[in-house]
């Protein structure tokens, strides 16, 4: 599904950075005041020939006449890349004369391919890891079940020995021991045929747990996958802004000093991601050595079970000479002296026999409860890459920002009319099933319109005075809008609806400098990456 | 050979030296390495060993080594050079062959 | 109080800052043609901009003990002044920031980043003999 190394070969990175890095050498070489003609051309050959490939550089003669308001446009745009805001970087650039919008757009372009793939693909393997984790549990359940079983027949046998051998001398109970046998015999037998029937059951399951790990294993190394594909990206940021840092350090000015802030934005973007994907790897690291513990377990309880199923088998054979044996030997008293030392052998056997099976069936079900631990910690690096790729916004179906923004610019001329506000709010709410709750504090108007999903709110409906007069702005997702100035996506939470994990995206509305409402999404984990 | 650069290989890196300075090649079978290879003939009278010859270079581009520089590079370098994308050491003046 | 911006990078676990103005590119994975037979101090010629290009390694022009993998970001570097200024790379194990220096610290060779102990090169005298 995500072959790393067919996507590096398609999309180079190199690239990108060097697009991006010609289009900030051009322009701080034309921003340089009384420069000569020669010295301008020297810096823009040496571009051109580090930039080869990329016909449409040739056409930067032209950018020598470049206005004032197009280099603030193309800040703006290198501004909105900072905050990893692909979607508004896009739009902003297409406005620039050809010279500029074309190399900016072709350093975008694989950009925007990398992190809608990385954004799709990591909500899939949530997804996978969810229902990988599910399976694990319902499978460690039913195995206890089983070790409980084991345990029962064990004793019932270990009765029948004790009592075989309580009989034996005792010429008085012939008759006794001739219907006793009879009666321990069948129910010997038949305990025995639920042993057999119940560790084929379990050999099934074991078989099944080993395809589900081997699956486990490829989806982490996918995971790996898309990490180094991330790690690839913060390495190559972080060098496109340290260039942009040298090249504005020996340029006096403004223009010098607003490429330097955004270079040092661009730097801090890919620290955090350099940082948020190292502990990603970590988790990954400690998920790949406890699974490739417990695929061997599982390989090792699985030819246990092996074992014991034949003697197990055996063991029913020996059932029914027990039986017979008992009820043939109670006519004659020597034969009934050698009858019950048979007896007393033929059930110690059994019960030996079963006391194994027992323990192995108990060393099984603990390792599929270190099984489940496995994929608790798989699903939770899934989820964390998941929201790790979530801090880009693209205009795709699977970022959260841009969801958050698109509903923001259809919602905001209904502030002023409440009623249509939440009817909209209900249709939006109708389209997306993973959503908990939408929600539109107006802070203007003191009030919120709050919509959640009709089956969720009859459980637990919301309360009239969040709707009036009700300050949000202590909320994360209200802070986090406000000061980002833009759609953003929080931290895993628990629903107070559902009780399940939620991540909330919210977007600002903003008149000039005033904020005048937050729009808030809470998402439902599980169902967004099931969905 | 008169004018530009032989462009030889030796010790995996890339060697050039005025054509002028070569008065002629020779196959030769060598003991020690035990590899066949090619004696350029100087016209100092020396012999130096390389493992192919690659080229006749007429517009090269060449970068005298500063005196920084000179302190880094094997014996033999007087300068620089770049051809197809690979750097080439040259060796400009007629003795530097008998240092390498 | 007037500072410079600098360049501040990794050796091993030594920290160094190189002038701003001094600094040409910071480069990644530049393809590096070792030279058997020069010294140590040259980690090999690379290509840049069309023109050959000698790597220096900076950790060993400092004096520094040198361990043993190559270092991984080449510095393009104009070293020397005025007629005698050439572009060199100069290779370390990390670039990691440009940071504002006091003007002072190029005087004193040493300036304290973030508490670590930084050596400040002097660009006009690497690797001229002393």
């Amino acid at each position: 599904m995500f072959d790393r190394h067919a996507l590096r070969s398609s999309m180079p990175l190199a690239p990108v950075g060097i697009a991006l890095l010609t289009v900030l050498l051009v322009v701080i070489a034309e921003a340089k005041s009384g420069s000569s003609w020669r010295s301008t051309s020297a810096l823009l050959v040496a571009a051109l020939v580090v930039a080869a490939g990329l016909p449409s550089i040739r056409r930067s003669f032209a950018l020598r006449t470049a206005k004032q308001a197009d280099r603030l446009r193309l800040i703006a745009s290198l501004d909105e890349l900072a905050a990893a805001d692909l979607v508004r970087a896009k739009a902003i650039a297409a406005d620039l004369p050809a010279a500029f919008a074309i190399p900016l757009g072709e350093a975008l372009a694989p950009l925007e391919v990398l992190a809608t793939r990385i954004q799709s693909s990591s909500v899939e393997v949530a997804g996978a890891a969810g229902a990988v984790k599910r399976i694990a549990s319902e499978l460690a359940a039913g195995s206890s079940e089983q070790s409980a079983s084991v345990v029962e027949i064990t004793a019932a046998m270990e009765e029948l020995a004790q009592t075989a051998t309580q009989i034996a001398g005792n010429a008085e109970a012939q008759a006794n021991l001739a219907r006793l046998g009879e009666a321990t015999g069948n129910e010997g037998a038949a305990a025995v045929s639920r042993a057999v029937a119940g560790v084929e059951r379990l050999r099934e399951r074991i078989a099944a747990i080993a395809k589900r790990a081997a699956d486990l294993e490829r989806r982490a190394e996918e995971i790996f996958g898309v990490l180094a594909l991330v790690e690839d990206i913060a390495r190559e940021t972080h060098l496109l802004s340290l260039n942009a840092a040298i090249e504005a350090a020996g340029e006096a000015g403004d223009v010098g000093r607003r490429f330097g802030e955004v270079a040092e934005e661009v730097r801090r973007l890919s620290g955090r991601s350099r940082d948020a994907a190292a502990s990603v790897r970590r988790l990954l690291e400690e998920f790949s050595t406890s699974i490739a513990a417990t695929v061997e377990a599982t390989s090792a309880g699985g030819r246990e079970a092996e074992r014991v199923l034949l003697r197990v088998t055996a063991t029913a054979g020996a059932i029914t000479g027990l039986r017979d044996a008992l009820v043939e030997t109670a006519a004659a008293a020597r034969e009934i002296s050698a009858g019950t030392s048979e007896q007393r052998t033929a059930s110690l056997q059994v019960v030996q026999t079963l006391r194994e099976a027992s323990s192995v069936v108990q060393q099984i079900a603990d390792g599929l409860r270190g099984f489940s631990g496995a994929a608790r910690d798989l699903e939770e690096a899934a989820v964390s890459v998941q929201l790790l790729a979530q801090g880009f916004r693209l205009a795709s179906p699977s970022s959260l920002r841009h969801l958050a923004e698109s509903w923001a610019t259809e919602l905001r001329p209904l502030l002023a009319s409440p009623d249509a506000l939440e009817r909209r709010l209900e249709s939006l709410l109708e389209e997306r099933p993973d959503v908990e709750l939408v929600f539109v504090t107006d802070r203007r108007r003191q009030r919120t319109a709050i919509v959640g999903q009709p089956a969720l709110v009859r459980a637990v409906p919301i309360p009239d005075e969040i709707r009036f007069g009700h300050d949000f702005s202590d909320r994360p997702w209200f802070r986090a809008a406000a000061a980002e100035r833009r759609g953003v996506v929080t931290s895993v939470m628990t629903s107070i609806l559902t009780n399940e994990k939620v991540v909330t995206a919210a977007a600002p509305f903003f008149d000039g400098d005033e904020l005048v409402a937050v729009l808030g999404i809470d998402i439902n984990l599980e169902r967004w990456t099931s969905g | 050979m008169t004018g530009g650069f032989l462009i030889v290989r030796r010790g995996g890196v890339l060697w050039g030296l005025p054509a002028e300075h070569v008065s002629g090649i020779e196959r030769v079978e060598r003991v020690e390495p035990a590899v066949s290879g090619l004696d350029l003939l100087l016209t100092g009278g020396s012999r130096l060993a390389v493992e192919s010859v690659l080229t006749l270079a007429e517009d090269l581009a060449v970068q005298p080594l500063s005196a920084r520089l000179r302190r880094f590079l094997p014996a033999g370098s007087s300068g620089l050079a770049i051809l197809a994308g690979e750097p080439i050491v040259l060796m400009m003046r007629e003795d530097d062959a008998s240092h390498v | 109080m007037s500072t410079t911006p600098y360049l501040l990078v990794r050796l091993g676990e030594s920290l160094a800052a190189l002038p701003a103005s001094a600094v040409r590119r910071v480069v990644r994975g530049a393809r590096l043609h070792p030279l058997p037979g020069a010294g140590p101090g040259l980690v090999g010629l690379a290509e840049f901009a069309g023109e050959p290009l000698a790597v220096l390694d900076l950790a060993q022009l400092l004096g520094k003990e040198r361990r043993g993998a190559r270092p991984a970001v080449t510095v393009v570097t104009w070293l020397g002044s005025g007629s005698d200024r050439e572009l060199v790379g100069l290779g370390v194990d990390e670039a990691i920031e440009v940071t504002e220096l006091d003007a002072s610290a190029l005087a004193l060779g040493q300036a304290l980043v973030g508490g670590r102990p930084t050596v400040v090169v002097d660009t006009e005298r690497l690797g001229v003999e002393a």
